[in-house]
């Protein structure tokens, strides 16, 4: 092992660390993990995607101008309204934040990169091609057309049989990944990958705002990529899970929607909340009043925002008694909220606010957020809602909550960072200019919406007769629209402007107090020379000259070594290091990946199902030839950090990174399948057509064989870490292999019982016990790559009794699949004997 | 560093509102239930079966958050003189779980006046 | 709802407003202050609004009344309704497009679809329910004077959406079973007009 140097200079140890975390450039800028990169590109494709978006809203307010219209015909006004909210909520606010997220997190936290370098590269290639299917089938004309819900039965085959649906089923999904990673990226980083001291009392709030939102997003998008699924199958093979005549139903899919749907808007909004705390207090020139306070609110909001979702179905005909419960769900939101609101104002009138650039957009935020959440407390009245659903007073509601509760913090933002992010001032003028029209623009869209809903017009009719009262709202409602766009224009024109002519930033040009300032601007690629000590939630203020500090190697870490790329992990809890964790560089991997999965999506499209079979296959085996030649083939024991202390790397840590995204990554698999049961007993209780002529009729006995098969792979995978320990590499690979003979057993008795499953395209019940079963055997098949992936690392030798990561992970995934193929067993075996008697 | 700040301290500050989902959860499912199954016409001494069931779902979530909330304090009591994190983390807990408690009381609140399968 | 919402708002306003004009003179106890304005006043005002909610909605639901009230079939389907009047001697009356019924008494609806989901909505009389495939919704509404009210599909149901339009007919009480008669004497109950889109 090559020694630690103590670097001479500054830049030299600049120039040193440069070469390790460089990417290359030319095509080889494909290659690029590094999360600044990544960062930098998820907000410019999102920006483009807005700006698509943006043009789909003024097709439909210059349709919408005037009465009977001949602009645009229903076809293609349908097929406009549904691209407008599908882009503006799946590829351009979600892919935003998480793009701000990537940039900022590790210079928030003081950390060199995120945890997962390649798989951020994955999510951005699957978002950036599961958009470009979607905006392809709008230029060749055939966009989805149901709406951004995509109600059933309008999607399902019978009323929509062209493509349109299946573009936004299978689009949406493969841009799914780039969210369910991204989160799983965002939480194990902010948990584990802090500045040594940063406890989590010490955590900046944006940190707490994201982690809320990374953990609502694995709970939140599984049911809805589950939905897509089970909505995909039924139209490409006939299985009725929402056809009422079939003992399906229509509503399981508007609760599979929604119960992702309305989280969706908290996940969109906590992160744009989270910038306001950051910047606000900024700003105003004192530190954030009720920290506390905050954050409990934040966990709140993150649980209770789950407790919403059917008040977007008050009038599909369920019971009082249940529309209570969520009425009173949705009025509770508003006081986490309610708490927000008042200690931003508390924190302006203790402090002295500036009003520069980033304050103009947070006082516009102001009005029109406290608006939006006003009319949303109306609405969550239910006898209101009744006359408000589906009118355009929704429209203006979800419009205030959203671009008051995103896009103007989101433009705060832009301009707070922008120094950060090119190293030039905003130029006053131009972006003043623009807020007003952005701002009064809005209003003369939305304030004025709200009336022409009271006045009757319902949503997403592509025309209306010119006697009703609602000409001159939609005129100039149309009007601001366009105001609006200027301003928007206005916007990229004084961005375009600063990047060429803009004053130099200095260092820290706000005065603010967290970690991303602590280094020069456009950031480093390894953004800091060594990492900070944290020991205040203001380290920035605390010590004026960190930065020079941290870039002349004083701190952790403030060398190079082995030519790693080397970061810190920590306790959760107390921040202090406990691993070192060794990242990878620049690789195609994660492109080649992606191309792999994009050819399984576009396969099912063209419902080419062989060639979605070969690119799975292919996916699997890229993704785990990322493993090839990670990992430690000795040990190494601790090493030092600086400051004198030492930890040992990742691989012999206790809670390494990978380990905890396992964890994660379960939770939302767990979230997936019990959306599946309680759609299973949904339709059960509540779908027509119930109980099916023909029920699974079996013995106990394959349930009990398959069952068997599981707790026998999930034991011997634990014995295997046992044996690792105490006899070494042969014993621990003979348990390896019983673990994979359990999965094989459990997966024959699965394929045994599928076949047994009455025909699924005859009812629905036959349609979710065949599903259930599926996703259990697709779970032990997995549990053998597992096992088999182990025994390989161990005979190359990447396992010993100190580096045994690679078994433990397989552990949790032969626990997991013990557990939920248990769950299936049991509910597969037990079902038909509840409904037969 | 002493007192409570294992990872375990994490779940607590969240326990309280995993509680109240499981209440929001099972509420929710126990109507559809029982409405499915025609317990709203089956009286049970004042009120009919299908009120009784979502009263003692209630109860019995209400009465676990009161244990939780003890430990609490308990453990905040015990903890508050240990400097941070310790300190932020019980005191979070305790609020949070307070916080679980109240949502669990106001959204059962319709229970006990609303019609149940109407 | 809408006064308090409109003060809630200039409130909020108004503290930004001195939180500018009165800077570096924060609130004495922030305690308090989150306390009161964050939790206490929205859960007083939440309190009232819910009981006020949930009041009225209850009075809104089809419970059982006496005399029983006039009950109506409606059918949506891609892009028209169509509706069942009942004359009480076991036949019905069918029209597409327009709903007869008395003034001044509620009237319960069963609102079903033949094929997608559908919204049906008469906006002057307030409320609306969806007709989903598979389940019947019954909406319980009033005409208080007699007239003609415009009737819409709320919910996105393809390229007609726009067009799916009814119209509302409501007769004086006691016209209404000599209206009902004549129209079931033309048998082929005239189609009302359908609103091209």
């Amino acid at each position: 092992m090559k020694t630690i140097s103590p670097p001479r200079s500054p830049v030299r140890l600049h120039k040193e660390l440069d070469a390790v975390w460089s990417t290359p450039g030319g095509w080889g800028a494909l290659s690029a993990v590094n999360h600044t990169v990544l960062g930098r590109r998820f907000i410019v494709a999102a920006f483009v995607f807005f700006a698509i978006g943006g043009v789909l809203a003024m097709l439909i307010r210059a349709q919408l101008a005037s009465p009977h219209s001949a602009f645009l015909g229903p076809d293609h006004y349908n097929q406009i309204f549904t691209m407008h909210g599908t882009v503006m909520m799946f590829l351009f606010a979600i892919p935003m934040f998480e793009g701000l997220a990537i940039y900022l997190l590790p210079k928030l936290l003081g950390a060199r990169d995120l945890a997962f370098p390649r798989l951020g590269a994955y999510g951005f290639w699957c978002y950036v091609f599961g958009g470009s299917i979607l905006l392809v089938a709008l230029a060749v004309g055939v966009a989805p057309d149901s709406g951004w819900f995509m109600y059933t039965p309008l999607s399902s085959r019978a009323y929509t049989p062209g493509i349109n649906a299946d573009v936004w089923l299978i689009g949406i999904t493969f841009v799914e990944i780039s969210a369910i990673s991204a989160a799983v990226e965002i939480v194990v980083t902010i948990l584990k990958m802090r500045a040594p001291g940063m406890s989590l009392d010490k955590m900046p709030l944006l940190a707490w705002y994201l982690l809320v939102t990374g953990m609502m997003m694995l709970v939140g998008f599984p049911p809805l990529i589950l939905g897509s699924i089970l909505l995909e199958v039924e139209r490409a093979f006939d299985w009725p899970f929402f056809d009422p005549a079939r003992g399906g139903d229509p509503l399981l899919w508007q609760h599979l929607f929604w119960l992702f749907g309305h989280p969706e808007v908290y996940i969109i909004f906590l992160p744009a909340a989270g910038v306001i705390s950051t910047i606000l207090p900024v700003l105003a020139r004192h530190p954030i009043i009720g920290y506390s306070w905050i954050v409990v609110s934040i966990i709140a909001l993150g649980f209770l925002s789950f407790g919403l979702w059917v008040h977007h179905m008050f009038t599909v005909g369920i019971p009082h008694l249940a529309q209570a419960f969520f009425s009173a769900a949705s009025m509770l939101v508003a006081i986490p909220t309610g708490v927000q609101v008042f200690s931003w104002l508390a924190t302006l009138t203790s402090g002295r606010p500036q009003l520069k650039v980033p304050m103009f957009y947070l006082l516009g935020f102001f009005f029109v957020f406290v608006a939006g959440g006003l009319t949303g407390v109306m609405l969550a009245v239910v006898p209101f809602d009744w006359q408000a659903h589906d009118t355009h007073f929704v429209v203006a509601h979800l419009h205030y909550v959203l671009v008051g509760g995103f896009v103007f913090p989101m433009m705060a933002a832009a301009h707070y960072w922008l120094p950060h992010f090119t190293g030039r001032m905003p130029v006053y003028r131009l972006s003043v200019t623009a807020f007003w029209l952005i701002f009064v623009g809005f209003n003369a869209t939305f304030l004025l919406m709200h009336l022409t809903g009271l006045r009757g017009m319902p949503r997403r009719v592509h025309t209306y007769a010119p006697d009703l009262g609602w000409d001159w709202l939609n005129l100039l409602s149309s009007i601001g629209g366009f105001v609006m766009t200027m301003g928007f224009a206005l916007f990229v024109i004084d961005i375009a402007l600063q990047l060429r002519f803009g004053r130099p930033a200095p260092r820290n040009p706000w005065q603010a107090d967290t970690l991303e300032w602590a280094m020069p601007t456009p950031s480093p690629n390894y953004n800091f020379a060594a990492l900070p000590d944290v020991a205040s939630r203001s380290p920035v203020a605390d010590d004026p000259d960190l930065a020079a500090r941290l870039a002349s190697g004083e701190g952790y870490l403030g060398f190079v070594r082995n030519g790693w790329r080397e970061t810190l992990g920590i306790h959760m809890v107390t921040g202090k290091p406990d691993q070192i964790i060794l990242l990878p560089g620049p690789t195609f991997l994660p492109l080649w990946s992606a191309l792999a999965t994009g050819v399984f999506f576009v396969s099912l499209l063209m419902k080419a199902y062989v060639l979605a079979l070969i690119g799975a296959g292919l996916s699997v085996v890229l993704l785990v030839s990322w493993t090839r030649g990670a990992g430690l083939r000795k040990d190494h024991g601790p090493l030092p950090v600086g400051r004198g202390e030492a930890v040992p790397p990742h691989q012999e840590a206790s809670g390494p990174p990978s380990w905890w995204a396992t964890v994660f990554t379960l939770v939302a698999n767990g979230t997936l399948f019990s959306s599946l049961l309680f759609g299973s007993l949904y339709l059960w209780l509540v779908a027509p057509g119930w109980p099916p002529a023909r029920l699974l009729d079996i013995g106990p006995g394959l349930p009990l064989a398959g069952g068997f098969g599981l707790v026998l792979a999930a034991l011997a995978g634990r014995r295997s870490l046992v044996e690792k320990a105490a006899a070494g590499i042969t014993r621990a690979s003979l348990w390896l292999i019983a673990t994979a003979g359990g999965h094989i057993l459990a997966l024959a008795c699965l394929v045994r019982l599928v076949q047994m499953v009455p025909d699924p395209t005859g009812h629905a019940y036959a349609a979710t016990t065949a599903a259930i079963l599926v996703y259990a055997g697709l779970h032990a098949a997995l549990g053998i790559l597992f096992a088999g992936y182990g025994w390989y690392r161990s005979l190359s030798g990447y396992v010993s009794v100190r580096r045994n990561l690679d078994l433990r992970i397989g552990r949790l995934w032969h626990d997991y699949t013990a557990v939920a193929g248990m769950v299936a067993l049991i509910m597969v075996y037990g079902l038909p004997k509840v409904i037969g008697s | 560093m002493t007192g409570r700040t294992s990872p375990f301290m994490l779940l607590a500050i969240v326990a309280g509102f995993i509680i109240w989902s499981s209440a929001f959860t099972l509420l929710y499912a126990a109507l559809s239930f029982g409405c499915s199954l025609g317990w709203q016409s089956v009286d049970v001494g004042p009120v009919s079966l299908n009120r009784l069931a979502l009263i003692l779902v209630w109860a019995g979530h209400l009465a676990a958050l009161g244990l939780l909330l003890q430990w609490c304090l308990k453990t905040r009591r015990d903890n508050v003189s240990r400097g941070q994190p310790a300190r932020f983390m019980t005191t979070a807990a305790l609020a949070s779980t307070s916080c679980a408690l109240f949502a669990t009381l106001w959204t059962g609140l319709p229970i006990t006046v609303v019609s149940t399968c109407m | 709802m809408f006064i308090g919402a409109v003060f809630i708002l200039l409130l909020v306003m108004a503290l930004l407003l001195r939180a500018f004009l009165i800077s570096g003179r924060g609130p004495a106890s922030a305690r308090n202050w989150l306390l009161g304005g964050g939790v206490l006043f929205p859960v007083v005002s939440l309190t009232a609004l819910l009981a006020y909610a949930l009041a009225t909605g209850e009075r809104l639901l089809a419970h059982p009344v006496t005399p029983e009230p006039v009950r109506i079939g409606v059918l949506g389907r891609q892009w028209q309704w169509e509706v069942s009047h009942s004359l009480g001697n076991g036949t019905t009356v069918r029209t597409i497009g327009t709903l007869h019924i008395p003034a001044g008494t509620p009237v319960d609806i069963r609102v079903e679809s033949a094929d997608v989901i559908h919204g049906f909505w008469i906006p002057r009389l307030g409320g609306k329910i969806d007709a989903v495939p598979g389940h019947v919704n019954v909406i319980r509404l009033t005409a208080d004077t007699p007239g003609t009210y415009r009737g819409v599909c709320a919910e996105f149901c393809g390229n007609g959406h726009a067009g799916m339009a009814m119209t509302v007919v409501a007769h004086p009480p006691a016209d209404y079973a000599a209206v009902l008669t004549r129209l079931a004497a033309d048998t082929r109950a005239t189609p009302s007009r359908e609103i091209a889109p």
